[in-house]
């Protein structure tokens, strides 16, 4: 595992995202883009939609499994979530850490 | 898709159905939807009380969204496995369908979602189904009930949730984070199945399903190239899973036809080859009866398509083109983008499943005329074989021995007369497209009148084809409707349509008919006949016609009007 494909499987749940998004909120689908960041797009209905869509790439891509809804994550989450780069690293840090292996996606 | 009518669309749910708002309105897919999603949780207010949020402006389609447990009080009692209250489920079922049917009659089109529940919930496990308490046999009773009572609503239709949970897979289909984090009820997968469902209703109450599809043959009916191996070799049924899935296709084809839609074949072979495979192969399903029409010939398969639907007098955005060859499938999506030209599995075994996934075929409703669909194409090929006999188009009109039947607009024949009116486009005065609730509407006006026409010859009955109606307007009596499937025009009923319309507008008290044609691209052939044919003079202001009624207007020779 490495940093590269975690952040492909983050860019690609982004684009499935935009699926559903208005033209206005779309966030762009790129490693440089900003999330909760102060001037990103990503809103609250965003942000859960993007932690499922994740989980779900992760366990389906990348045969990992990983909960982004521990308390730690989501007490702040403009810490992980400020951008897609700190994101890759939080992913990173659960898996190597073996945090997130919690059977999340039921 | 931007020149393309906004469909206007309000969303009840009483959970988080933002995703699915976005999906539909972002889809690159026609038809092109602007959606409002209601405040969630509030269903029964937003459903009886036309002066919430979203009803303004009035929406064309209104998908109503739920869980059992929200709206269905007994439902949650029932999950709780707690004693069942005084009320019975039904009761509730029946108070949630009225809520609906009164929300029907301010929108075009209903969708309803049939209500489920999550997959992990086993409800009283191994006695679910033999308890009356157990969960999945009430859901599945409150569904068939919710079903039935809103069977009779014309504009409303019930869409199979279970089937996009199943389609998704238990893992995806809930998510209890979705659920805690956000209120969303499904996962995005549910809401892709879902949009496309809906999509597929839109157009097809639209009257925009398709109704024709063409048919390669070696290696898509059948497996092999008959002109090499002759019809004794092809692989069709027998102790083989390749001919046994092509057995299969052709079954699911078969069904596709029995409901209405046409089968041709567009084929690159000998002619004589190919169709003796099909008269003579003792597996095979499909006959030659089942096809509307046929090119089987070495010309370009683009133009065999165009050719065919033009003899079929169909358009190409009503046609579906089947080929197991991708070149030829890239061809005729390239020569004729209307067509749609699904991707084709390469495995046979695949073919099946394939075709019954396709969502392109949704109609609103199925007709006695749907059903005998082909039937009327084929006796329509005897008609033309007819014709080419005849000396004269006198002697072979008066050989045909035509009977127009004449009713008034009512109950039994209401769906095939809006199916008619809203699928109709080039014998069509003012293309007007309106709902069966519309129509009968309408038609109850003061002075106005709809008739439909059946039409019968020496070859069958080609069904309900023609629609007139009338609005009186002081001495004269308006033509608003006029309208004929292409199926019988040019055989005098439209004469023949006009000249009673004369002695219904004179019965109405009129003294003059008049007609304004309205333009559209496809209804040029219309303004043809009311110019050369109707008997109607052209009024110097515009494409509007008039008629005398102290005129005689008589039925044509050769074609005997009979009020039904």
């Amino acid at each position: 595992m490495n940093v590269d494909l975690i952040t492909q499987q983050i860019v690609d749940a982004l684009g499935e995202l935009n699926q559903q998004l208005p033209p206005e909120s779309r966030i762009e689908a790129s490693p440089t883009a900003l999330l909760l960041a102060p001037e990103g797009m990503l809103d609250s209905l965003g942000l859960v939609n993007l932690i499922l869509l994740i989980e779900e790439r992760m366990a389906s891509e990348l045969s990992t499994v990983i909960s982004l809804t521990d308390d730690r994550t989501l007490a702040q989450p403009q810490l992980a979530f400020h951008d897609v780069a700190s994101l890759a690293q939080h992913i990173l840090l659960l898996v190597e850490a073996g945090a997130g292996r919690d059977g999340a996606g039921q | 898709m931007s020149d393309l009518p906004v469909v206007h669309g309000l969303l009840i749910s009483d959970f988080n159905a933002q995703n699915l708002v976005g999906l539909l309105d972002n889809s690159p897919e026609p038809p092109r939807f602007a959606i409002r999603h209601a405040p969630f949780g509030q269903v029964m207010q937003a459903l009886t009380d036309p002066t919430m949020d979203g009803w303004q402006p009035e929406p064309d389609v209104l998908i109503v969204w739920t869980r059992p447990q929200s709206v269905l009080p007994g439902f949650q009692r029932l999950l709780e496995n707690a004693r069942p209250g005084a009320e019975p489920l039904s009761a509730q079922v029946d108070a949630f369908s009225e809520a609906v049917r009164a929300a029907s009659t301010r929108a075009r089109w209903v969708l309803v979602v049939t209500w489920t529940l999550p997959t992990y919930e086993r409800g009283l496990g191994l006695i679910d189904w033999k308890s009356e308490q157990g969960l999945a046999r009430q859901l599945a009773s409150a569904n068939l009930r919710l079903a039935e009572n809103l069977q009779a609503l014309p504009n409303v239709y019930v869409l199979d949730a279970a089937r996009w949970m199943a389609l998704t897979g238990a893992e995806h289909a809930y998510n209890p984070k979705l659920w805690y984090l956000g209120k969303i009820a499904f996962g995005a997968r549910v809401f892709q199945q879902a949009a496309q469902d809906i999509r597929a209703a839109v157009l097809a109450a639209d009257g925009k399903a398709r109704k024709l599809v063409l048919l390669d043959l070696d290696d898509t009916l059948w497996g092999g190239i008959v002109g090499d191996v002759g019809w004794e070799g092809i692989r069709l049924g027998g102790h083989d899973a390749i001919g046994e899935a092509f057995l299969d296709f052709q079954s699911g084809l078969k069904a596709l036809k029995n409901r209405g839609i046409l089968l041709g074949i567009v084929s690159k072979n000998d002619e004589q080859i190919a169709l003796e495979a099909i008269r003579r192969h003792p597996e095979m399903v499909l006959r030659l009866e089942d096809f509307a029409a046929w090119r089987v010939n070495w010309d370009d398969k683009a133009a065999n398509v165009r050719a065919l639907v033009i003899e079929l007098n169909l358009g190409l955005q009503s046609t579906v083109f089947i080929d197991d060859n991708p070149i030829e499938r890239s061809r005729v999506r390239q020569a004729l983008p209307e067509v749609l030209v699904p991707e084709w599995p390469e495995d046979t075994l695949y073919y099946r499943r394939a075709l019954q996934s396709l969502t392109c075929f949704d109609a609103p409703t199925i007709t006695e005329e749907d059903l005998e669909r082909t039937r009327l194409y084929v006796t329509e090929r005897l008609r033309a074989a007819a014709r080419e006999e005849s000396q004269t188009f006198d002697e072979w009109l008066r050989s045909l021995e035509t009977r127009v039947i004449v009713e008034p607009l009512a109950a039994v024949n209401l769906p095939r007369t809006a199916q008619l009116l809203n699928k109709t486009n080039q014998m069509n005065l003012a293309t007007r497209r309106l709902t069966e609730a519309e129509l009968q509407a309408w038609a109850c006006g003061q002075g106005r009148g709809v008739w439909t026409f059946r039409v019968q010859d020496r070859y069958g009955d080609s069904g309900l084809t023609g629609i007139a109606s009338l609005q009186l307007e002081g001495e004269s009596a308006c033509i608003v409707d006029f309208v004929l499937s292409c199926r019988v025009m040019g055989r005098r009923v439209e004469e023949t349509m006009l000249s009673y319309l004369s002695q219904a507008a004179r019965e109405l008290g009129a003294r003059q008919l008049d007609a304004t044609y309205l333009p559209t691209s496809k209804n040029g052939v219309c303004l043809a006949f009311w110019k050369e044919r109707s008997g109607f003079e052209q009024l110097p202001d515009g494409e509007a016609f008039r008629r005398s009624l102290d005129l005689p207007h008589a039925t044509p020779a050769g074609v005997e009007l009979v009020r039904g």
